[in-house]
């Protein structure tokens, strides 16, 4: 009767620990934070936050990120122009930073962000759970499925606050993450600057912005 | 007596435990089905009176998204759903289309405009219960070049759902992406400034 029990209880409590997956809010940096590393050429502006604080980056992108050392970096950029078009293309911004290998060695990076694809998201959060859980049995079963499910709304959340390629008419604005995704040997010491490269629609013409941190 | 008593009750969790593990390991694959998306056509007639030429390639046309649990695995060939919806989109959109699937882009000026549709990312957040919402996000991204191959309009476009339903979840964010999309065309002003500028030729 006393195994019963303990078994109802286990049983009962697992089930409400696992009962909803996990959530993130969204993020609004404050204005300061946006005025202080900011640039406006030829029209276009951009201002850039750095998401140092490690338990910022669990709160806004969960565990597995900020075990993983990413270094989020949040961009808003603004067509100030009444008569401009601007194309921003993901894969010609790029981050520079500092970063430390586990040798202690502290060297300057220059990792191009590139075209997500979605598979370094993955990496970054991991899928193992999805696979090893089914072997550890009905007992364990509510916490394997939310473990699971955990691991697709981290990836969800990762690839849903990205920034984008796209084109900017006069007055608009766009917003995203650029992640800074250090090899599994190194850390982020520092971002020390964002590039950002612009196409004037329809002369082609490029706007080149670096902004420093 | 105690101990007989617990006996038949122990071997009983046991056999559940090990049969259920079998079950779940032994798996399932699961395949779901997706239509194109239905679009609300535009009020005016061809909107952009000018030839456009759609590339749709291979990645975009057997695009397949997938994802697993404990036990299942979710397939979804979502890739016919884009080709069909973004030849509907466009042509909705366009005095004439021309369908291609080589991805070079050689100057013709046999069109006014190339279009290439390619899907950046699908993620899915599955909800704890049957009843749980589930949330399904498409990143379509557009780049629309001009005669001269220059890039006139480039944009991701985030089609989203939330609905206790694999299905109906995705089915209702691949509709919200084209119909997200059909919208930003119409309105993009460097679209329109280039169709005004050929119509003045």
């Amino acid at each position: 009767m006393q195994h019963k029990k303990c078994f109802i209880v286990l049983f009962t409590g697992i089930c409400f620990f696992s009962c909803s997956t996990v959530t993130f809010p969204d993020y609004h940096p404050d204005t300061s934070a946006l005025s202080a590393a900011k640039m406006i050429q030829d029209g276009l502006e951009i201002s850039v936050v750095p998401m140092h604080d490690r338990s910022t980056v669990r709160n806004y992108f969960g565990k597995s990120v900020e075990k993983r050392g990413v270094v989020p970096i949040f961009i808003l950029a603004r067509n100030a122009t009444t008569d401009r078009n601007f194309i921003l293309r993901k894969d010609r911004t790029a981050i520079e930073g500092v970063l430390t290998s586990a040798s202690g060695d502290g060297n300057v990076d220059y990792v191009p962000s590139g075209q997500s694809k979605g598979g370094e998201a993955a990496t970054v959060v991991g899928s193992l759970s999805c696979f090893v859980m089914p072997a550890v049995g009905m007992p364990l079963m509510f916490s394997g499925i939310k473990a699971s499910n955990d691991a697709l709304a981290t990836l969800h959340n990762y690839k849903r606050n990205e920034f984008r390629s796209g084109t900017l008419a006069p007055g608009e604005t766009q917003k995203g993450f650029l992640f800074f995704v250090p090899e599994e040997n190194q850390t982020v010491q520092k971002v020390l600057k964002i590039r950002v490269v612009a196409e004037v629609v329809p002369s082609s013409e490029l706007v080149q912005m670096e902004v420093e941190l | 007596m105690k101990t007989n008593a617990i006996k038949p009750h122990k071997n009983g969790v046991i056999q559940f435990t090990f049969l259920a593990t079998l079950i779940i390991m032994a798996g399932c694959t699961h395949s779901i089905k997706i239509v194109e998306a239905e679009l609300e056509s535009p009020l005016q007639e061809k909107v952009y009176p000018i030839h456009a030429k759609l590339i749709l390639n291979e990645d975009f046309c057997n695009y397949e998204f997938s994802y697993s649990i404990p036990g299942d695995t979710y397939v979804f060939p979502l890739g016919n759903a884009f080709k069909e919806s973004a030849k509907s989109l466009t042509k909705s959109v366009f005095q004439s289309v021309s369908e291609s699937t080589t991805t070079s882009l050689q100057p013709e000026k046999v069109f006014d405009i190339t279009i290439i549709p390619t899907i950046r990312d699908v993620s899915f957040r599955r909800g704890m219960w049957v009843w749980s919402d589930e949330e399904a996000d498409i990143h379509l991204e557009w780049n629309i070049y001009d005669r001269d191959n220059k890039a006139l309009w480039i944009q991701s476009i985030m089609g989203t759902a939330c609905m206790p339903n694999d299905r109906k979840v995705m089915q209702a964010a691949i509709d919200d992406a084209f119909q997200k999309s059909l919208a930003a065309i119409l309105a993009a002003p460097s679209i329109q400034q280039y169709c005004k500028e050929l119509e003045k030729r």
